[in-house]
């Protein structure tokens, strides 16, 4: 793979949409706050609610998703497609782990400022975290590749949503996981496979695909 | 360099064969696809553009197989789409600094001298610095074409790129067409039979994804000549004259009467002149005949 042209794409990205990316981040970061610091499960609402950061991805990129037209604008330059589905992947993953580690300084200064307890430093919530965001990302490729923006938007929010809500009652994201060093090891051996499959099923299916 | 097109095609999932078995040659110079919608056109641009894939078949362009060497050719390609999608906060200039460091232009000098000649040529230096995404359609399409000149490119496809244009932006892009096809192939898309006769030296009428007619245009419009008939008919008279006569078209003029224009080797009956052909006639009676041709 030509790694300048990655480069170039994943610059793109940045460049071509900065403002969604930026405006699409602060409003998923004070929502989050928001619903968090309204709840007595302060904690459990916090990593449940790092969920909805795919929400920016999917903001984002809609415009690329309902509009072939940019997509055959990118696959008339000299980049292979898997080079196209490897920037995006990059690009999508800068953002989960940048809003993902926001995500963490803001709830800690909010903690920090306006209530008595100590501040929450598990790197093992963090780490879960961002393995929970890759997860998310790995079925984002494997959907939106594929299929149109609504019947990607129907098949992807609503499990992602559903799956949010029940884990945050349940205590799963945060006392079972992040806490267990198995559980973390599975998970992350999980979070590799989906990656890995999700990579290369979407640019098997995108070196087809009739653009 | 020569682009040559050997037994393609292509049929949707949905059970629509958008190509079937084509073959076609394309020398340098501006060639002109003509077809009605539906006629498969967009689906041959873009799988010459590398955009599509077809059942079966080949395309090379020079010694670059298309199908297999993409890359490749992406590197001698300039492609413009029906409608030319475009990054929502980008000015004119950004844009096609970007694009040209993507078509390989590292040096930031050579980039700047490349952007200010490709708007210079799409007469878009005044408006560099607003975003491309307000652009008129006019404007968006000749943005289209500074994009596309980016890498001198060898094969440069423009897809039904005058549809919706109002005829002052017609006008202009079609001078900015003409002034690149001299040196590279040019595939221009249309259904506009003007802009072919404005533009191509060489041409093809398309229809239900085969190539109906692959013609020079000045020696179709000879082999027209004393064919085409002229006359005025009252509306009501249409249809018993279809019936009995090849008619190719017919306009209603100012006294709500039909000018009807058909296609006969000997004089026809009735009140007919002869007519000096057009290329809209040689279209109409290629449709007319493939049309008459079961599939």
């Amino acid at each position: 793979m030509n790694s300048s042209m990655i480069t170039q794409l994943v610059y793109r990205d940045f460049r071509a949409f900065k403002k969604p990316i930026i405006s699409l981040s602060l409003f998923i970061l004070i929502f989050s706050m928001a619903i968090t610091f309204v709840n007595t499960n302060t904690l459990g609402i916090f990593s449940s609610g790092l969920g909805n950061i795919i929400m920016i991805i999917l903001g984002v990129f809609a415009v690329e998703q309902s509009a072939n037209t940019i997509r055959v604008h990118t696959a008339c330059l000299p980049v292979t497609r898997k080079e196209i589905v490897f920037a995006r992947f990059i690009s999508t993953s800068i953002i989960v782990v940048a809003n993902t580690v926001l995500h963490f300084m803001v709830f800690n200064a909010l903690i920090m400022a306006f209530h008595t307890e100590q501040i929450y430093t598990s790197l093992g919530l963090f780490v879960f975290a961002i393995l929970y965001g890759f997860i998310q990302l790995a079925v984002y490729f494997f959907v939106f590749y594929r299929l149109s923006l609504i019947i990607s938007v129907i098949l992807f929010v609503l499990p992602v949503m559903l799956w949010t809500t029940m884990s945050s009652s349940s205590g799963f994201l945060v006392d079972i996981i992040p806490t267990n060093t198995v559980g973390m090891l599975l998970l992350l051996v999980f979070t590799l496979v989906m990656l890995v499959l999700s990579f290369y099923t979407t640019v098997w299916s995108y070196r087809k695909k009739d653009l | 360099m020569k682009l040559t097109i050997n037994n393609l095609s292509k049929t949707y999932s949905n059970g629509v064969k958008a190509i079937d078995d084509l073959s076609l040659e394309i020398g340098t110079g501006m060639f002109g696809l003509l077809g009605p919608n539906g006629a498969g056109k967009s689906t041959l641009m873009r799988t010459i553009a590398t955009l599509q894939f077809p059942d079966s078949g080949t395309i090379t362009f020079g010694d670059i197989d298309i199908l297999s060497e993409q890359t490749e050719l992406r590197k001698c390609l300039g492609y413009l789409p029906q409608t030319f999608g475009v990054y929502p906060k980008m000015s004119a200039e950004d844009l096609l600094d970007y694009l040209a460091t993507l078509k390989g232009v590292g040096s930031k000098s050579d980039r700047k001298k490349l952007v200010e000649e490709c708007l210079a040529i799409t007469n878009l230096s005044e408006v560099r610095n607003k975003y491309v995404a307000g652009y008129s359609g006019g404007m968006k399409q000749r943005f289209g074409i500074a994009q596309l000149l980016l890498n001198k490119p060898k094969l440069i496809i423009v897809d039904e790129p005058t549809a919706g244009l109002d005829p002052a932006e017609r006008s202009r892009f079609l001078n900015v067409i003409r002034g690149i096809g001299t040196t590279s192939t040019v595939i221009f898309s249309t259904h506009i039979v003007d802009d072919v006769k404005e533009l191509c030296t060489d041409m093809a009428i398309m229809n239900r994804g085969r190539i109906m007619k692959h013609a020079i245009p000045s020696d179709t419009l000879r082999a027209f000549e004393g064919k085409i008939w002229e006359g005025v008919i009252a509306p009501e008279n249409l249809e018993a004259m279809e019936l009995s006569l090849n008619v190719l078209s017919s306009n209603y003029n100012q006294e709500h009467q039909l000018n009807l224009r058909i296609y006969s080797e000997s004089e026809p009956e009735g009140e007919f002149h002869i007519a000096e052909p057009d290329l809209e006639d040689v279209y109409f009676h290629t449709l007319k005949e493939d049309e008459l041709t079961p599939v």
